[in-house]
Parts: C-alpha cells; sequence; structure tokens
C-alpha cells in the first residue's frame, strides 16, 4: 500500500542471509541440520529446530538420535531464550514419544552399569549400550553405508561425553533419561513454558497408558518411571538434592545449573506445587486405583504443609481426587484434609475449596450432600474475602445442579443463587440469614454477578423443574434486560432449554415476549436465539407456532446486514420443516428457503440448497404440495440470473445425495437439467457437469451405462464436447469406449495440425458456443489426463467406466503417449490472449509528464 | 503419480503448510502455466467474475472471501495483486491461491501487485514469514521468481481493463518478466494511484508511479473503447471506491487492514453483462482466535454461553 519503494532496501540484514545461505544447503542430512540449528547463534533457528524437531527426528538413524539428538535436547530445554523453550515444551512429549517408541528400555540396574564401561551409567540423560545386540520385538535396522565425512560430522564427533562407537546397533534408553529435562521445563519461571511441560507431561502419561503397541514390560517401566519420577519426584526435590548434584546433562558440559530456576528451598516448594497441579490433572487419567496408590499419600502430607501456593493447588487435587475415588476413600482422607484447608488463614486456599465443593458434594449420598453443601456455601458466601465470596457466586449454580435429577435442593441455596441476579422491588422471600450475608455490600454490585446468574440459570431451572419456576421468573425476567450484552447473550443462547423445562403454556406466556426483545437486540444476542430458532419454535403451543411464523420473514429482513445469521437461520430450514404442516412449509417456509438460496453469499445458498431434501420429505404426503414444489424448483432453471440456475443444478444435486427416487428424478428434472447443458454462462455448465458426473457415478442412479436415458446420454457427449476444460474434467471419465476413441482421435488430428501451423491465433468468439474449433480441443487435453489422474486415485467404487479408462492407459493408448507430451503452450487455455497477437485493443494512452 | 494438487488445496483450506519440495514443484508449474498469458489477459463473456483487491497474507478473511463469492472451479475469480506481506499468513495465501491458478488456470486469475516483488517482500513480512515458517529462504524465492511471470492486467469481456495500481502505457509490449523496477511503466502500472481532484497526471506521493485524473482515465476508455477499469491499490474503509462518473472502481479485500485499520473490504462481482456488485464484508470471525492478539485461553469461555 502507501510505502514508497524507497526505503524498500532498507533492512535486508546482509549476514543474516549469507548465513542462512550456509544453511540452507540441501545436502545436510536431517542429524545435520538438526546440529547446526540448535547450536546457532540466530535464535529463530533455534525457534524453528525446537518446533521442527518431531518431525525432522523421524529421518535420524535412531542410534544417532539417542547419541546425538539427546544431548541436544537439554540444550533446547535451558536454552537462555525464552521463545526458544516456549517453542520447545509444547513439542517436548511428541519427541520424548519418538525415543520410548523407536528404542528398547532398560532400567538402571548394577548388571548394565558395568556393561557401559561405568562410565556414563550415572548420567540418566546418556544412552546406555546393550549387552545384547537387539531385542526380538525392535525392527532392525539395515547399516547405512559410511558416507564421507564432512565437517559437521567430524564435529559430531568431537562432542565431549559421546563414546566412539560404531552407530549400526540399538542402544538402550534409561526410563529416566528425560527426567531431568522434564523437571527443569516444569520448573521453568516462565509460565507459559511450565504450563505447557504440564500438557506434555499428562499427553506422554495419556499415550504411555492408552497406546495399544507399548508392550507390557516397558509400559510398567515408563508408568513407573513418569508418574513417580517425574510427577512424584518433582515434589520431594529437596530429598533428592545430592542425587541431582550428579545430573549434569549438558552434552557440552556448559554451565548447566538450570538458570531459570531459582535456589534449593524456593525450587523445592515450586517443585511441590507442581506436583499438586499435576496430581489434579493426571487423576482422572490414570483412574482410582493409582490415585489411591500413589496421589492420596501425598495429599495426607499436605496438612501441616507450611507454603500456602502448595496448599492451593493441594485443595484443588482434592477436588479433583474425589472426583474419581470411591466414597470410602473420600469420606475418610479426602474430608478431613478438605476441612482443614477450608478454614486455612490463607484466602486462596479457602477459594480453591470453595471452588471444588460442587465436585466434592456431587460424589456424596443425598443426606450428606446437603447437610455439606448448605454449611459449605454459609462457610464461603460469608468469607472475610472478597473473593472466596465472589467463588461461591460462581460455583453455586453447580452446586445446585448436582442435586440433579431428582435430590431436593435446600431452600438457602435456591436463595443463594437468586440474589446473584438484580436486586427487586419486593425482597419477599429473601429474610434468610444465609442470604443477606451473602448480600454484603448491596448497592455496589459486582457486575460479574448477573453473567454468573444468567450463565447457571438453565441447569438451576433444570434441577427445580417446572413447578418452581413461579419462583424464579421474576429475577429471569429482570435479566433479560441487564444492561451488559454479555448477559442477555447467554439467556438468548439458553432461552429454548428454559423453554423445554417449563412447557408449552407457559413458553407462550413468560418466553415469547423476551424472544420478540430479543429479535431487536444487537447481533451477538440475536445469534444466540438464531442458532436454536427451530429448537425455540418446537417448544411453542401449536397455534401460537403457526401464528407466528408470517414473522420468519421479519426475521430474515432483521439480519440482513449480516450474513453468518441469515446462514444461521438458513441451517434451521430443515428443523423448521418437522415442525409443520406440508400446507405451511409450501406457504412459509419454501419461500423463505427461496430468499435464501438468492442470496449474496454463496454460503447461505449452499446452506439452503441443502435443506431441500428435507423440504420434501415435509410435503411428500400431500400431493398438491408435492407438485407446487417441483414447479416452483423448475423455475430457477429458466431463470433469467445465471445463479439461480446453478442453483437449480445444486438443488438436483442435493436431492441426488440424499437418494431421491430415480423414477421422480427423472421424471420432473432431467428435461430441464438437459437444456443447461448448453448454457452461455460455464458456471451453469460447470455445475451440470459435476451434477452429470455424479449421476454416472452412483449406482442408484445411471452408472450402468447401457440404461441411461437419452437426457444423460446428451448431456454427457454434449458437455464432453465443451470447450472449457473444468466442464469436461467432470463429465470425460464417464464416456463410452467408443465415444473416448472418437475424442481421442480428434485430439491427435488437432495436434497434428497446430504442430504443422505453429502456435495459432486463438479466436475470442470461439469461447462461444459454436465457434469451437479444433484446435481448442487440443489445447485443453492434458488437464483432463491431471482429471482423470485423480478419478482414478479417489474413486475406489467399482466403477467399470473408470476401470476401463485405467486398462486403456496401461496399455498403449494413443491418448496417454501422446498427451503425456503436449508441450506446456497447448494447454493454454483459450480465453488467453497471445501475447502480442490481434489485440482488440490498443491500450494506448497520452504518456505522463516526463 | 505426480503433483495431487486437489490434495494440496484442501489441505491449504485446513491452513496447513505444503512442504518446501512441494512448493517448488508447484512454483516451477505455475511459472510455465503464466509464462504463457499475455501481459494484458483477455476475459471473454460471457462469464461472471468475482474480482477480488489487495489481500496481504489475510488467510482467513480470503476463506471469507470463497465463503462469501463461492469456491472454485464453481466460482470465476480475479484476484488484483498484493496477496503477501502485512498479514500473519503470507505463505498460506499465496500457496493456496497458486495452487488455485495452476488447478483451474481457466477459473482464476492472478494479477502482480507492487507487492509481488523480491524488495517489496524483504522490508514488509513475507520473507520473514518464509523464513520462520520454512527455516530458510529456499520458499521465498520460489514464490518471487514465480511472482516475475505473473500477468499485469486483464481485461473483461473488452469493457472491464483490471489491473492493480492503475497508469497503463503501452502495455502488450512490455517485458513483464522480471522484478519491478523503480521506474517505467511496469512500476507505474503497479504503484499509481486515481486522484479524484485532478485532472491530469501528477506526481505520487508514494514516491513511485503516479496519480492520474478524470481526465486521463476518460481518455484512455475512450480510446481503448472499454467502460470502466478497476484497480485495488488503496485502503477504501468502505471497502471499495468508485470515482470519476462511475469511470473506475477501487477494490478492497483485506478487512480489518492489518488487524487494527477498521474497514470493511469488499469483492467486486462482475456480471454477464457487466453489472458490477460490491459485496461487502468484515473480517473472518477465526481473526479473533488466530490473530495478533492469539489468546487461547479466551476460546473455551467464548464458546460455552450457559451451564446445563
Amino acid at each position: 500500500m502507501a510505502e514508497s519503494p524507497e526505503n524498500q532496501y532498507s533492512d535486508v540484514p546482509t549476514e543474516e542471509m549469507e548465513e542462512e545461505e550456509l544453511l540452507l544447503d540441501d545436502s545436510l542430512s536431517p542429524l545435520e541440520k538438526i546440529f547446526l540449528y540448535v547450536k546457532s547463534d540466530l535464535v529463530f533457528h533455534r525457534v524453528f529446530i525446537a518446533k521442527e524437531l518431531p518431525s525432522l527426528i523421524r529421518d535420524v538413524e535412531i542410534s544417532e538420535a539417542v547419541e546425538y539428538v539427546l544431548p541436544l535436547m537439554n540444550s533446547l530445554g535451558t536454552d537462555p531464550e525464552d521463545h526458544v523453550r516456549e517453542a520447545f515444551a509444547p513439542e517436548v512429549d511428541k519427541i520424548i514419544w519418538f525415543y520410548y517408541s523407536h528404542c528398547p528400555l532398560r532400567e538402571n540396574t548394577p548388571d548394565n552399569v558395568q556393561g557401559d564401561n561405568g562410565s556414563i551409567n550415572s548420567r540418566p540423560m546418556t544412552p546406555q549400550r546393550p549387552q545384547t545386540p537387539q531385542r526380538p520385538h525392535t525392527p532392525q535396522r539395515p547399516q547405512t553405508p559410511q558416507r564421507p565425512q564432512t565437517p559437521i560430522q567430524q564435529q559430531l564427533q568431537q562432542l565431549p561425553a559421546q563414546p566412539q562407537t560404531p552407530t549400526s546397533h540399538l542402544p538402550y534408553l534409561s526410563p529416566a533419561a528425560f527426567t531431568p529435562l522434564l523437571h527443569a521445563l516444569l520448573l521453568d519461571q516462565n509460565t507459559s513454558i511450565a504450563s505447557a511441560a504440564q500438557s506434555a507431561v499428562q499427553s506422554l502419561v495419556e499415550r504411555i497408558l492408552e497406546e495399544p503397541d507399548v508392550n507390557p514390560k516397558e509400559k510398567e517401566l515408563l508408568e513407573k518411571e513418569t508418574l513417580e519420577g517425574v510427577v512424584l519426584g518433582i515434589g520431594k526435590l529437596d530429598q533428592e538434592k545430592a542425587k541431582r548434584e550428579d545430573l549434569e546433562w549438558d552434552a557440552d558440559g556448559d554451565d548447566t545449573s538450570v538458570g531459570a530456576v531459582a535456589g534449593g528451598e524456593e525450587e523445592a516448594e515450586l517443585g511441590r506445587m507442581t506436583m499438586m497441579t499435576l496430581i489434579s490433572s493426571l487423576a482422572p487419567i490414570v483412574g482410582a486405583e493409582k490415585c489411591a496408590r500413589l496421589f492420596v499419600p501425598e495429599l495426607d502430607k499436605m496438612s501441616d504443609e507450611p507454603v500456602f501456593y502448595v496448599r492451593k493447588e493441594a485443595a484443588l487435587a482434592v477436588g479433583s481426587l474425589a472426583g474419581i475415588l470411591p466414597l470410602e476413600i473420600i469420606t475418610s482422607k479426602l474430608l478431613p484434609i478438605y476441612d482443614h484447608f477450608s478454614t486455612d488463614p490463607i484466602w486462596h486456599v479457602r477459594r480453591s475449596c470453595c471452588l471444588v465443593l460442587a465436585t466434592i458434594c456431587s460424589r456424596l449420598p443425598e443426606e450428606m450432600k446437603a447437610e455439606r453443601a448448605v454449611k459449605g456455601i454459609e462457610l464461603f458466601a460469608g468469607d472475610v474475602s472478597r473473593s472466596v465470596r465472589s467463588a461461591a457466586g460462581e460455583i453455586i449454580g453447580e452446586l445446585i445442579a448436582t442435586f440433579h435429577p431428582d435430590g431436593k435442593v435446600p431452600e438457602s441455596l435456591v436463595q443463594h443463587f437468586l440474589s446473584l441476579g438484580p436486586i427487586r422491588d419486593t425482597t419477599i422471600g429473601i429474610t434468610s440469614v444465609t442470604g443477606s450475608a451473602y448480600n454484603t455490600g448491596l448497592g455496589q454490585r459486582d457486575p460479574e454477578r448477573p453473567v454468573i446468574c444468567a450463565y447457571n440459570f438453565p441447569a438451576v431451572v433444570l434441577t427445580l423443574g417446572e413447578s418452581r419456576w413461579d419462583d424464579l421468573k421474576d429475577t429471569y425476567i429482570s435479566l433479560t434486560r441487564d444492561m451488559q450484552i454479555k448477559v442477555r447473550r447467554s439467556l438468548a443462547c439458553s432461552l429454548h432449554e428454559i423453554a423445554k423445562v417449563i412447557g408449552p403454556s407457559k413458553t407462550d406466556q413468560d418466553l415469547m415476549s423476551i424472544f420478540r426483545l430479543f429479535l431487536d437486540d444487537m447481533d451477538d444476542v440475536k445469534s444466540g436465539l438464531m442458532e436454536h430458532l427451530a429448537a425455540f419454535i418446537e417448544c411453542l403451543p401449536q397455534n401460537t407456532r403457526n401464528d407466528y411464523l408470517p414473522s420468519l420473514n421479519d426475521v430474515w429482513d432483521g439480519v440482513n446486514h449480516h450474513w453468518r445469521l441469515r446462514d444461521e437461520i438458513a441451517k434451521q430450514i430443515p428443523e423448521l420443516c418437522r415442525l409443520f404442516d406440508s400446507q405451511n412449509v409450501i406457504n412459509h417456509i419454501l419461500p423463505l428457503t427461496i430468499r435464501a438460496v438468492r442470496d449474496d453469499v454463496a454460503s447461505v445458498r449452499e446452506t439452503a440448497v441443502a435443506s431441500f431434501p428435507d423440504l420434501f420429505k415435509a410435503v411428500r404426503n400431500d400431493e398438491s404440495c408435492y407438485t407446487d414444489m417441483i414447479k416452483r424448483i423448475c423455475e430457477f432453471a429458466s431463470d433469467s440470473k445465471f445463479r439461480s440456475r446453478v442453483v437449480f443444478v445444486q438443488i438436483c444435486n442435493a436431492l441426488v445425495s440424499k437418494d431421491y427416487p430415480k423414477e421422480e428424478f427423472a421424471r420432473h428434472f432431467l428435461n430441464d437439467l438437459e437444456k443447461l447443458a448448453s448454457d452461455g454462462v460455464v458456471n451453469v455448465r460447470i455445475a451440470l457437469a459435476r451434477l452429470v458426473g455424479e449421476l454416472c457415478r452412483m449406482e442408484q442412479y445411471y452408472q450402468d451405462s447401457s440404461s441411461r436415458p437419452s437426457q444423460i446420454n446428451n448431456m454427457l457427449r454434449r458437455l464432453a464436447e465443451d470447450n472449457d476444460v473444468d466442464v469436461r474434467g467432470f463429465v470425460f471419465p464417464y464416456l463410452s469406449p467408443e465415444e473416448r476413441s472418437k475424442f481421442i482421435s480428434s485430439t491427435i488430428q488437432a495436434m497434428a495440425e497446430s504442430a504443422e501451423n505453429g502456435l495459432p491465433p486463438i479466436s475470442e468468439e470461439s469461447d462461444i458456443d459454436n465457434g469451437r474449433s479444433i484446435t481448442q480441443e487440443t489445447h485443453d487435453s492434458t488437464p483432463i489426463m491431471t482429471n482423470l489422474n485423480n478419478e482414478e486415485k479417489n474413486d475406489t467404487e467399482k466403477n467399470k467406466e473408470s476401470r476401463d479408462m485405467e486398462n486403456g492407459r496401461d496399455s498403449d493408448d494413443p491418448l496417454d503417449a501422446i498427451m503425456g507430451e503436449i508441450p506446456i503452450a497447448f494447454i493454454r487455455p483459450n480465453v488467453i490472449e497471445v501475447e502480442n497477437n490481434r489485440s482488440s485493443s490498443g491500450l494506448i494512452v497520452s504518456s505522463p509528464p516526463p | 503419480m505426480g503433483l495431487d494438487l486437489d490434495a494440496c488445496i484442501s489441505q491449504l483450506l485446513q491452513k496447513q503448510l505444503l512442504a518446501e519440495s512441494l512448493l517448488k514443484e508447484i512454483c516451477e508449474k505455475t511459472k510455465e502455466l503464466l509464462m504463457n498469458e499475455s501481459n494484458c489477459v483477455s476475459i471473454s463473456a460471457p462469464v461472471t467474475v468475482e474480482s477480488v483487491g489487495d489481500i496481504h497474507g489475510q488467510f482467513y478473511d480470503l476463506i471469507e472471501i470463497f465463503r462469501i463469492g463461492g469456491y472454485c472451479p464453481s466460482t470465476n475469480y480475479l484476484f488484483l495483486g498484493d496477496y503477501v506481506d502485512r498479514g500473519l499468513f503470507s505463505v498460506e495465501t499465496i500457496s493456496l491461491l497458486t495452487c488455485l491458478k495452476l488447478r483451474y488456470p481457466q477459473r482464476v486469475q492472478l494479477v502482480r501487485g507492487n507487492h509481488e516483488s523480491r524488495a517489496v517482500t524483504q522490508t514488509y513480512g513475507f520473507y520473514t514469514e518464509c523464513v520462520r515458517k520454512y527455516g530458510s529462504t529456499n520458499v521465498w524465492h520460489y514464490f518471487t521468481d514465480m511472482f516475475d511471470y505473473l500477468t499485469l492486467s486483464v481485461v473483461i469481456d473488452d469493457r472491464i481493463f483490471c489491473v492493480h495500481g492503475g497508469y497503463i502505457d503501452q502495455i502488450k509490449i512490455l517485458d513483464r518478466y522480471r522484478e519491478i523496477p523503480h521506474e517505467g511503466p511496469m512500476a507505474d502500472l503497479v504503484w499509481s494511484d486515481p486522484d479524484p481532484d485532478k485532472d491530469e497526471f501528477s506526481i505520487s506521493p508514494r514516491g513511485a508511479g503516479y496519480t492520474f485524473g478524470g481526465l486521463v482515465v476518460k481518455k484512455f476508455l475512450e480510446i481503448n473503447k472499454m467502460e470502466h477499469i478497476l484497480r485495488a491499490h488503496q485502503l477504501c474503509m468502505e471497502g471499495y471506491q468508485v470515482l470519476y462518473d462511475d469511470r473506475l472502481s477501487t477494490v478492497w479485500s483485506a478487512p480489518n487492514y492489518c488487524y487494527r485499520c477498521g474497514n470493511m473490504a469488499s469483492i467486486l462481482e462482475v456480471g454477464v453483462d457487466g453489472q458490477r456488485f460490491f459485496n461487502v464484508f468484515e473480517a473472518a470471525p477465526e481473526n479473533d482466535r488466530d490473530g495478533p492478539s492469539q489468546q487461547t485461553s479466551l476460546e473455551k469461555k467464548d464458546k460455552i454461553q450457559y451451564f446445563l
């Protein structure tokens, strides 16, 4: 745009370019590439390799990957640049899994210490050489021929701590090989890196537990190491410190201390916190048995944990574990520590307790649940900390929902919930002590509270049921007038859910006015309604439904400026068809659909076109409506707008894709379709060719070439001779062998002629129907071949025509022989002028001032 | 078998990059194809064309264009240049457009813009993006070499002259297979702008090309017996601008340009009889999720509207 070319050349860093030129040498092996990029001084090189390592490493010999790439991973994981570690952390599980799935594992035992000359066993990051060459289940890798040594290879071999061994046999990997790396990433002071590392651990555990192809022995090793070494291990950094001192795991022997990690004590605290977070996220994955065995004892120790942010995570872990452990462990182990945390001096910890209250209650038997829920919400809603009080508001809906479907919800919970809504004029009913304690600071209301209230309303209505609606509706209605769009949007999205619970007559009485109100609201609110338009209308009594139907046109008008909302309505058409009788479908839904297929936006047209099979279904049993529908559709075929003619073909296509009866299809549509084979606008013919191709491909229509009706054969022939390559491409595979050979011989002849004449000028008139010349057919033949090839690949169905074609090409098909060598000049599309050829216009204007 | 363009296109529609070696082959083949196009490609009637202005690497907005105008080969497209630079996804954008051109040479026309140039892309983002996404400059070389072969203008049905910038002189005898020079007719074609306050030519504030007034346009159309000039190159807040008694239109197809200008965009539909309709649109919603202020944590919150 507005940039001047004068500064175009300003900031091309020349030395950077040279460096890249060095690196983009195609002759580099993947290993060399990895090595050079990791060692590059340019940050973006290291970022690039951090992201690409999972795919590049697949091309590296496994023994080399263990020997050379593995140490480089530590250098990426401790890179001084945040960007590099940020790029690396989300990929690390994929790389680790590559090793796990390609390399046999062996635990560190005194046995194989010997075998490794004792030198590298103390470094768990370093691979161990196997004593026996191969394990039976690992694939044998052929020894790669030794290439001449490049400078890079020499460099690689000079790496310290790299045993000078041949790389031909598989090394063993210690299951603990990646534990220090994962710990370093998990403890990274950059929280986005730490949380990416947590996700990596999580997906690693998932894979270890779920991947079917892992051998049971290795699975056990990996599971043990990941859960105990990585997860529990990070909570015991102080105990393991002495050991850790040995683990100098940077291959270069650089200063390896994990720079980003703070000193000893703090690191241990961070480690315990991370362990709790990991327990929370892993609990549902590892299942009850491992949770009880491995994780519960860790939580047990947490009651005298001195650091509050560790306790904060521990309280959340209590909730997570409660979600899967049996009741007996919950009551004996988890509830005591939960109660202990609930009165913690630090509000963060109490807030965590509040946030998991619903999860815990959901696991308790009815009476205990009611008691805990009431006591819990009283406690947290009356907390001295505002954060804890607002957390109580956030969870109240979820807490009430735990009583669904047949529990009795304690009344104080309901009142708590209602107190989140806008303040009502009358305060009838809200006299409970808990309610007022909860509502501290009336007047200066938290704007988030109505949002939370609106968000939870459907769940509360569902739990309390239709009978309590009258107690809830005042709050509900005042919420619908809230100033905040997100409150109204949430309500608009869920209106149909409320309607389902309260039934047709109350929906009509209480929600219809809200529905109309939201239809005139902002787009964000409107779209909430549109997404569930049919579902809401379904909840209305039948007579109201029918009365409402004509307003659909107004609804469409109301979203004239916003195509996604129109698309949303169009998506509802099939559902709407099911809600009305055939007369209403013809009188109201069909006109709306026709409006939609004339839309300016292609997506809206496509959505509406796709609803025609459902429209037909809705009127199928009403003969006059059915005939009417066909008449209205066929009007599109002779519409003066080309787009309507395309729509006609597309509607036929939609019907065919839903198995519209063949005889009826032939009777109602084939004649109109045939006329379009010579339509002046190429886009119509493309749509038609696509449809005809489909019809000839599908067994239930016209796959059998011997019984094709004349209209189909005429269209096939005509479209196959079309002067547009994209039209021909769709139908060519379905021609009869004779027709194809006729086509081929004319092509050969045309090629011979054009070869004699050199490049023939292409006349502009030729694009229009009858001006087709032999030369043009020549031009476009090669793309047809491309298309054929695609057909062959994609079409797995037993298509006789296609197979014939394939066989033909395997033999000495002249088409194959000649088409393969058509010079590019011949495939030049005929609508494009030849350079400097007799131009229609001079294109000359006066020259600009000098 | 050889190149599976349909697979490439569906991969790119998912916004997944193609392999470097594939792009090399695609660019080579596209060069061969473009080499045979005239400096002034003529599209004959009856035909309808969706004409698209600057896109500038705003990949999601290109997809929005397909949602609005329809996909290839059902719809014919004329792209008026400036496919790369500025936006976050120049590589994806130009990869997709190139594959579409190669797969449907008759359905898709690609005109060269001032950003389809080595010099400009080195400064405004495409170069850096290629290096960041492919780790080397190879892909940038493939594409910028291919740019040298792009046509400079299209004439629809002998009535509408379509070009990226605007000024035109002896276009047919130009040797276009080269980097866009600093000055001269080729630079003028991709750099010039209309000036509604002038009648004749003036110096352009851009430092390249000229500005041209209503008289120049009128004279050009008369001499060449045409009706209209269609061009891109300039941001229009409404998505388009019509000047000089409906003799010249600017179409702009990058909504919320650079993810912050707040402008509308449009594509111009040229109908069978030369009717023109500007289909105006806004930025695609995906830009909020995968744009410059990418915040994946917000995504979940956006989706769930209520609790049940």
